[in-house]
């Protein structure tokens, strides 16, 4: 972002480029909101965990747009989604969605757009680097509590790779689903976006 | 049709709460969310005082209680998991135990779900009527003279004009469904919704394109032009200074007492 204002004034390509790349955050962050509540509506509260709806406009968003917005539309969507929804809860779900969701978006992007690697195999790269964050975040906040809260939590949450285990393995079906539908969703809008440009061009030249 | 109006239903009310400078509201409820979050979780009772003030806002604010109801609910299957753990924790010591229904519950594990769910559920309220008694466009306005980078608010406020549109494409959608008949069997509706949701994503997609095109084209910089600058009332300045100053000290004499 400091880039493009350091590098002079900027061309209306790069105008537009910046535009879009806000526009297709917007949009993101807002299937992050919308998604969720289908699923909230379906399942009351227990589908979301499994299915981690909030994560699939994340990483198809960090796939298209560059890492700063990336990481921007990872850390906004979940607090727009608490703030306007109630989804996920402020404590302890929140912080550590936050982080988990940000480094990930800009992962997914550094990893697609920057070193060019198919979405397929970005997209488990970004999954396993988001559990990494997830579990460190929890290390990070069980070793601020004091020991007497620590000890009245459930088992699983008193030690962060049991609780990063039981988590992994509840959202499996999640998991699974990302691995299948990012690269496909990703795939399409890609191929739409790479055709509608082309039919720009030739109205152009015509 | 697009209701553009979806989020902003009662900031047109005219209750002092509404009446306030959006950046007055904005610095005060940040400045209560923080003393929510930070009250110790051992101690859920010091969450009292900030139930009290939210409710007394809510109540000046006007805002239907139905409705900030509604919106508070969807914690309520959050609080059922988290009580439902609490069985699952036993009691350290016979100190420690709590009789409730025959079933012996950890004191310090009902004090942590007590809690923890006390400021979700607190902060969710202060959320609410946050954005229930301001117009979307005077919060993002807000942030922005509040010093909230100017991405961040372009990104909240492209995501709050897509949150109506994506409302209105996805029902157009599915009456399109509809209107073409059912099909049955749950296999095949998975496979419909899951085209459904491949199109929706590829036009809102398009759309959005289209959307930072016209708006390039039409002078945008990452923010909307605004003509006039307008400060806030120093009375309401003060106020919420005082009100700042009033949370930080209740927060300290609450958690040194």
């Amino acid at each position: 972002m400091s880039e493009r204002r350091d590098a002079g004034p900027p061309t209306i390509a790069a105008e537009f480029a910046w535009a879009r790349e806000l526009s297709l955050g917007g949009l993101f962050i807002a299937l992050g909101v919308v998604i969720p509540i289908a699923f909230h509506v379906l399942g009351g509260g227990r589908l979301g965990p499994v299915f981690l709806p909030m994560y699939l406009p994340v990483l198809v968003c960090g796939m298209l747009v560059s890492p700063g917005i990336a990481a921007a539309v990872g850390v906004l969507t979940p607090a727009l989604s608490s703030a306007l929804t109630g989804m996920p809860p402020v404590l302890p779900t929140l912080p550590l969605m936050m982080a988990e969701l940000g480094v990930m978006g800009a992962i997914a992007s550094l990893l697609h757009r920057r070193a060019h690697l198919p979405a397929l195999l970005a997209t488990p790269i970004t999954l396993v680097v988001g559990r990494a964050v997830l579990g460190l975040c929890v290390l990070g906040a069980v070793s601020l509590l004091p020991p007497d809260v620590l000890a009245s939590l459930p088992p699983p949450m008193r030690q962060p790779p049991a609780y990063l285990l039981v988590a992994t393995v509840t959202a499996l079906p999640g998991l699974v689903l990302q691995l299948i539908a990012v690269p496909a969703v990703v795939a399409l809008v890609e191929r739409r976006s790479t055709a509608s440009a082309a039919m720009s061009d030739r109205h152009a030249g015509a | 049709m697009l209701a553009h109006d979806l989020l902003d239903i009662w900031a047109h009310l005219r209750s002092p709460v509404h009446r306030l400078d959006a950046r007055v509201k904005l610095v005060c409820a940040t400045a209560l969310v923080v003393a929510i979050l930070a009250t110790p979780i051992a101690r859920p009772w010091l969450l009292a005082p900030w139930a009290g003030v939210l409710l007394a806002i809510a109540a000046a604010s006007g805002l239907p209680a139905s409705w900030i109801a509604k919106r508070l609910a969807i914690l309520a299957p959050f609080l059922a998991l988290g009580a439902t753990a609490l069985v699952f924790v036993p009691p350290t010591e016979t100190a420690d135990a709590w009789q409730l229904a025959g079933i012996e519950l950890s004191r310090e594990a009902a004090l942590v779900w007590l809690s923890v769910g006390g400021k979700c559920l607190l902060a969710l309220l202060a959320a609410t009527l946050l954005t229930g008694a301001t117009a979307s466009a005077d919060l993002l306005r807000a942030a922005g003279a509040l010093g909230v980078p100017r991405t961040l608010t372009a990104l909240t406020g492209f995501a709050i004009t897509y949150l109506v549109a994506l409302g209105d494409e996805a029902g157009r959608m599915v009456t399109a469904w509809r209107s073409r008949g059912r099909v049955r069997g749950p296999v095949r509706n998975l496979r419909v919704a899951g085209s459904m949701f491949a199109t929706l994503m590829a036009r809102t997609v398009e759309r959005a394109e289209r959307v930072a095109l016209a708006m390039v084209a039409r002078g945008y910089r990452g923010r909307m032009p605004v003509l006039t600058a307008e400060r806030a009332p120093v009375t309401q300045i003060a106020g919420a200074a005082a009100f700042v100053v009033a949370v930080a000290a209740t927060f300290w004499l609450g958690v040194h007492a």
